[in-house]
């Protein structure tokens, strides 16, 4: 078994009366993409605050790379990194600049600035300040500086958010590319498909609390519908449920009678999950 | 703490802050202001006295010349080859008086030689002729051994206020120069560090910085960028306005702690405001009882207003740096300036601390 790279225990964090994680309990193991979903306020971001040392947890425990996300948050530090929901480069500089910068902080060579801009694709612009960078190029500017460290465990948070559909497949390719390397990825997102694409395990969090947590396919076969879709000779279609036996026996009427030109099942979405789950979509 | 990030941090806003017009403007407008002081004031005090002289450049008596001149009296003084040319200068007043030494003056005085020294002066006299005088006979009676026959203490005592003294004694030149010296510590600690503070946090580049440095060192980074200018600033002022501390350590004393105590008290406004537009708006606002007390510091005000300002960190900062500019103690019981700048190093800087521990639970 994979040694952990995020273990959580109860975890909880209240804002007065607001309790915006309720006790969460999950564990990532080394070298997984683990997805956390859920809508706006459900406490995805509150989470990865906790886990990467910016905010205390109300109660439980947190532990990241083998260490207590808060008693040991200093040396948690050199072993993480994050990739934020909103662009927050130091607009004023050069990309390379950026990047220089983390490297200082992070006391690694200046020449894995460099580097990282190749990796991202970005080295025609690395001296062009990053207030001048299009969306996709400040996403992959910010997952450079995520990698600056070479983290063990990379937090992203909502990493495609706003992105246009070719700036968000470079970006999620560069994810499944960490993946691949081997670096530990904590994801959130709202983007189911993205999800689906990317995570090895997923765990759905509603109003504070995980509602389910398991690998996407499990989760579709468990909570999705078992549907296929019916093209007959007359070119008619028909949806189908495979759970209900009157679909059933109807579909092997027409099958009987040759009259069934395609069938494809067709099983359920991580929407659809969620849908049922939470009781609306995202 | 870890210095490496700290002085990271310093670095980037060193060089960050100044490509923020806003914190530009911040910087530049106490020195346009100090500038356009230093010109609509004359300097009252100063004397101006162009003086020529022939014989041994090195001479004890040039010195002493030099010496006596100090602050009160611009002594331009000119070398030339011989009497004739001395005497022309005084005639076509391109100087104000010469004076010729003979070639061995300095010893001639010490052999009681008697040696003839020629004061060359225009036929109505000058003030800077019988400086030059006294100055010489001065020299004289040094370089032959004679002590002096008497002292002359000199006291001078202003009429009105106290107030008015300090006005009065240092100048209307450099007591506005100097106000406008604390201006300029104000408006780098009110508006120039709550922005570079203010703006990580509104665009969430402290998110990324905390990932790696904790609140602590953020903080300590960006005080330093503000001493940083503060130092180069008063230093660049002091220059372009010529203005010149007799009692270096006392202003440096009273500037440092003025300087601490509003960087703690900018950085405390930082974390109450949520964008860099909010601070450039208020900080506007708040910086009129910051920089108002030291403006009035000097000034002859009602007995209650006077007390009342007592407690404003710039009013004191002010007192401590007007003895330290005029090398005396203009301002009497200075240590309850240093007291009430220390409680407000203190006040800020635990204020401080108790947000970032806040903060950081």
């Amino acid at each position: 078994m994979s040694p952990t790279a995020v273990e959580v225990n109860g975890l909880e964090k209240h804002y007065g009366e607001v309790r915006a994680v309720d006790g969460i309990t999950f564990s990532v193991a080394a070298g997984e993409v683990f997805g956390l979903l859920g809508h706006n306020g459900a406490g995805k971001t509150t989470t990865i605050r906790m886990l990467t040392g910016r905010a205390r947890p109300t109660a439980g425990r947190a532990f990241v790379a083998g260490l207590d996300a808060v008693t040991d948050r200093d040396r948690v530090k050199p072993l993480i990194n994050a990739v934020f929901e909103d662009p927050n480069l130091y607009d004023r500089f050069a990309g390379i600049e950026n990047l220089r910068f983390f490297a200082t902080l992070y006391g690694v060579k200046p020449s894995r600035a460099e580097e990282l801009l190749d990796l991202v694709g970005l080295r025609d612009a690395a001296k062009r300040k990053a207030k001048t960078y299009s969306s996709g190029m400040k996403q992959r500017l910010m997952i450079a500086r995520s990698l600056i460290n070479s983290p063990r465990v990379l937090f992203m948070d909502e990493p495609t958010r706003g992105l246009d559909p070719t700036s968000a497949r470079e970006v999620r390719a560069l994810v499944a590319q960490l993946a691949r390397e081997g670096t530990t990825i904590f994801l959130t997102t709202h983007y189911m498909e993205e999800a689906d694409d990317l995570c090895t395990r997923v765990a759905f969090l509603s109003q504070g609390r995980i509602v389910a947590l398991d690998t996407p396919r499990e989760l579709k076969l468990r909570y999705g519908q078992r549907t296929a879709k019916v093209l007959l000779r007359d070119r008619t279609e028909h949806d189908l449920r495979l759970d209900d036996p009157q679909d059933a026996a109807k579909v092997a009427d027409w099958m009987r009678a040759d009259q069934v030109l395609t069938l494809h099942s067709q099983e359920g979405t991580l929407e659809d999950v969620f849908v049922a789950l939470a009781g609306r979509p995202l | 703490m870890r210095i490496p990030i700290i002085a990271a941090i310093f670095r980037k806003d060193v060089v960050d802050a100044v490509r923020d017009s806003r914190v530009l403007v911040s910087l530049l407008t106490p020195i346009v202001l100090a500038i356009l002081y230093n010109s609509i004031f004359p300097e009252e005090r100063l004397v101006e006295a162009k003086i020529a002289f022939a014989g041994p450049e090195n001479s004890a008596l040039v010195r002493t010349l030099e010496d006596r001149a100090g602050q009160t009296v611009s002594l331009k003084l000119r070398h030339v080859d011989g009497d004739a040319e001395a005497r022309h200068l005084v005639v076509t007043q391109d100087v104000d008086a010469a004076f010729v030494l003979p070639a061995d003056v300095d010893d001639a005085i010490r052999q009681g030689r008697r040696p003839t020294i020629t004061l060359i002066q225009p036929a109505e006299g000058s003030s800077a002729a019988n400086f030059v005088s006294a100055a010489l006979e001065t020299g004289i009676r040094a370089l032959s051994g004679q002590p002096p026959i008497a002292t002359v203490a000199v006291e001078r005592v202003q009429a009105g206020s106290a107030e008015a003294g300090v006005l009065g004694e240092l100048g209307a030149r450099r007591y506005f120069v100097l106000a406008t010296v604390v201006m300029m510590l104000g408006m780098i600690a009110v508006l120039a560090v709550p922005i570079i503070l203010t703006e990580e946090a509104e665009k969430k580049t402290l998110d990324a910085l905390l990932l790696v440095a904790n609140y602590r060192e953020v903080i300590l980074g960006k005080a330093l960028v503000g001493l940083a200018y503060s130092a180069v600033s008063v230093a660049i002022m002091l220059a372009l306005t010529r203005l010149q501390p007799l009692d270096i350590p006392t202003f440096v004393l009273g500037t440092g702690l003025l300087a601490v105590s509003l960087i703690g008290l900018g950085l405390l406004l930082g974390g109450l405001f949520k964008t860099a537009g909010q601070v450039y708006t208020w900080s506007s606002v708040l910086l009129l009882p910051i920089i108002g007390p030291a403006f009035v510091a000097g000034l002859p005000v009602p007995d209650a207003l006077d007390l009342a300002l007592r407690a404003f960190p710039t009013f004191q900062g002010m007192r401590v740096m007007t003895n330290g500019l005029a090398g005396k103690a203009l301002f009497g019981d200075i240590w309850i300036s240093y007291a009430v700048l220390l409680a407000w190093v203190a006040i800020a800087y635990g204020a401080l601390a108790w947000r970032l521990s806040r903060r950081e639970s």
